[in-house]
């Protein structure tokens, strides 16, 4: 999995309006852990791990999520979600060296 | 629709070429020989290391912790030496035997292990298989020592040659005197009523007569975030796909893109590959070997783009995925007409039914319905070869957490059967798969492929 940022996302098709569905993401990200050396102490360094991800149906934000570095890497996230209309749904993640990347879906009945 | 035609133009002259060659010599009886190409620790050579003549194998999971050499004992491979015949023995009458020391004899892993196949009534045993008898009032029948020490020593003298049991005296993986004391503890397994088994655990998964099959639920294997085997795919041989070579050509040129994917193809279609997966193992005229996609990736990709893909490598197993998961859904049709592959069926059914390695065992022991089939060796739910063993290979294996073949299959199956296996790419491989999907192909089972599994 060498490549970073790169998002995964699986939505089954819902076959009627107001379904939920279960939306799947999996985003390729190393989500450092910050590590300490012998006596303990935190090394100050900018590590790159994911803190927020946000999902957007039709430009609506509809999920915000704050994480931190104890997320495993690869993270996965999977969330429930009400389909009234056809759409596009994006989910961005945003990292701390303030990239963000983002995965589609579109959702048709 | 130009490259596809050059492609048809190699193929008839591979055909040529056995015409000619057909007169001086049948080339269906036996697979050419085979230079394997595949990974070094594929390759199975063994070499010395440290003083000690050793078999180089991979390094991960139990793999690393095999560290005997059986290379006096017979292999897979065609000209390996044959299986020493039936022995009978006769019970050493100066020695006693001790009940209390048969029992840890039959409880050693490092021996039998004797409780793979066989319940005993001891709680702490766990987990026990059920291929052999149940050996919990075995006393009550009141069968003569000698008869049970020749069952021991070599059963093949008391059951017949395709009896499923090794022979542990006569290949020497038990002396005489353990297997006296492993008697006497045989003979103290009594039940009260004699017959009835005594109860030692409340645990229905400790007993393998009332343990369920429990068929963990990974979710949908062609999800791309479910599956990891998809995503080290999408990852490796998805670029690859339309990466040149050294020979500065990409997959891409002859057999077209990968367009927008489906349902059973979710890292995308590539149309000329859909259904080709099902018709292998093919016969390689070229070769004089029957070959899988695997093995056929290894050699056509440095012919023709110069990407190396040694079989076993990550090159080959996700590209192998790639390519097979285009048939994802449809039936294997293996061509079981063609002559060749009629006699690498042939082939393939003798080595499931050959003994290898120390313990003398054969596919077929644990495969069948004579042998375990349905039933557990230790803790493994042992597939049949009529009804449910398959080739829907690769897939990721949770247990080791990276994706394995078939090959990568037997090798392991070796392992623990006290045999050096051979390399994952040789031809006696290729027709022992091609007698598997050639069962699959009679009861029509689909590809599917990468599955996620423990």
């Amino acid at each position: 999995m060498s490549e970073i940022g790169k998002v995964r996302m699986r939505v089954p098709t819902p076959t009627k309006k107001g379904e939920i569905v279960t939306v799947r993401t999996l985003m390729t990200h190393p989500m450092e852990i910050v590590k300490r050396d012998k006596a303990g102490k935190v090394i100050e360094k900018n590590y790159n791990f994911v803190y927020k991800v946000v999902a957007t149906y039709n430009g609506k934000k509809i999920l915000e999520i704050e994480t931190t570095q104890s997320v495993s890497q690869n993270p996965l996230f999977a969330f429930p979600l009400k389909v009234d209309e056809p759409g596009v749904l994006k989910v961005a993640f945003t990292d701390t060296q303030g990239k963000t990347y983002e995965g589609t879906a579109e959702i048709k009945f | 629709m130009k490259k596809k035609t050059l492609f048809h133009v190699g193929w008839s002259g591979a055909l040529a070429t056995v015409v000619v060659a057909a007169g001086c010599a049948t080339t269906s009886e036996k697979p050419s020989n085979w230079q394997s190409r595949a990974i070094p620790p594929s390759q199975g050579v063994v070499k010395e290391v440290d003083g000690k003549r050793t078999q180089i194998r991979y390094k991960f999971a139990g793999f690393g912790r095999a560290k005997g050499n059986y290379e006096k004992w017979p292999t897979h491979a065609y000209d390996s030496v044959a299986y020493f015949p039936p022995k009978t023995a006769k019970m050493p009458t100066g020695i006693k035997g001790d009940p209390k020391k048969g029992h840890a004899i039959v409880k050693n892993r490092q021996k039998g292990p004797c409780t793979a196949c066989h319940l005993i009534p001891d709680p702490t045993v766990w987990p026990m298989g059920n291929m052999g008898p149940d050996l919990r009032t075995i006393g009550d029948r009141n069968l003569p020592d000698s008869r049970l020490f020749q069952t021991i020593y070599d059963p093949r003298v008391v059951f017949g040659k395709d009896s499923p049991m090794a022979p542990f005296g006569a290949s020497g993986m038990l002396t005489e005197e353990e297997i006296v004391h492993v008697v006497a503890y045989l003979q103290s397994l009594k039940g009260n009523p004699p017959g009835t088994p005594p109860k030692v655990s409340d645990d229905p998964q400790w007993n393998p007569y009332t343990r369920k099959v429990v068929k963990p639920d990974y979710g949908d294997p062609l999800d791309p975030t479910a599956n990891p085997g998809l995503s080290l795919t999408d990852s490796l041989a998805v670029p690859l796909w339309s990466k040149a070579g050294s020979k500065g050509r990409a997959c891409v040129e002859c057999h077209g893109a990968i367009k927008a994917a489906d349902e059973t193809r979710s890292l995308g279609v590539i149309d000329s590959m859909v259904g080709v997966a099902t018709r292998y193992p093919k016969w390689s005229d070229k070769y004089g070997r029957m070959m899988s996609i695997e093995d056929f990736l290894e050699v056509h990709a440095p012919e023709t783009t110069g990407h190396a893909m040694p079989a076993q490598g990550q090159e080959n197993l996700t590209m192998s995925i790639l390519v097979k998961m285009q048939s994802n859904g449809m039936p294997y049709q293996i061509d079981l007409k063609n002559r060749h592959v009629k006699a690498a069926v042939k082939r393939g059914e003798e080595l499931f039914h050959r003994p290898v390695g120390q313990r003398g065992q054969k596919c077929a022991d644990c495969h069948t319905k004579r042998g375990g089939a349905h039933k557990f060796v230790g803790g493994r739910y042992l597939a049949d070869v009529d009804e449910d063993a398959m080739v829907n290979h690769p897939y990721y294996r949770t247990a080791w957490a990276r994706l394995i073949d078939i090959r990568i299959r037997f090798q392991w199956c070796m392992t623990p059967l006290r045999t050096n296996y051979i390399a994952g790419d040789s031809p006696e491989y290729a027709d022992l798969e091609t007698y598997i999907v050639a069962q699959q192909t009679k009861r029509g089972d689909k590809v599917l492929v990468p599955r996620i599994s423990h």
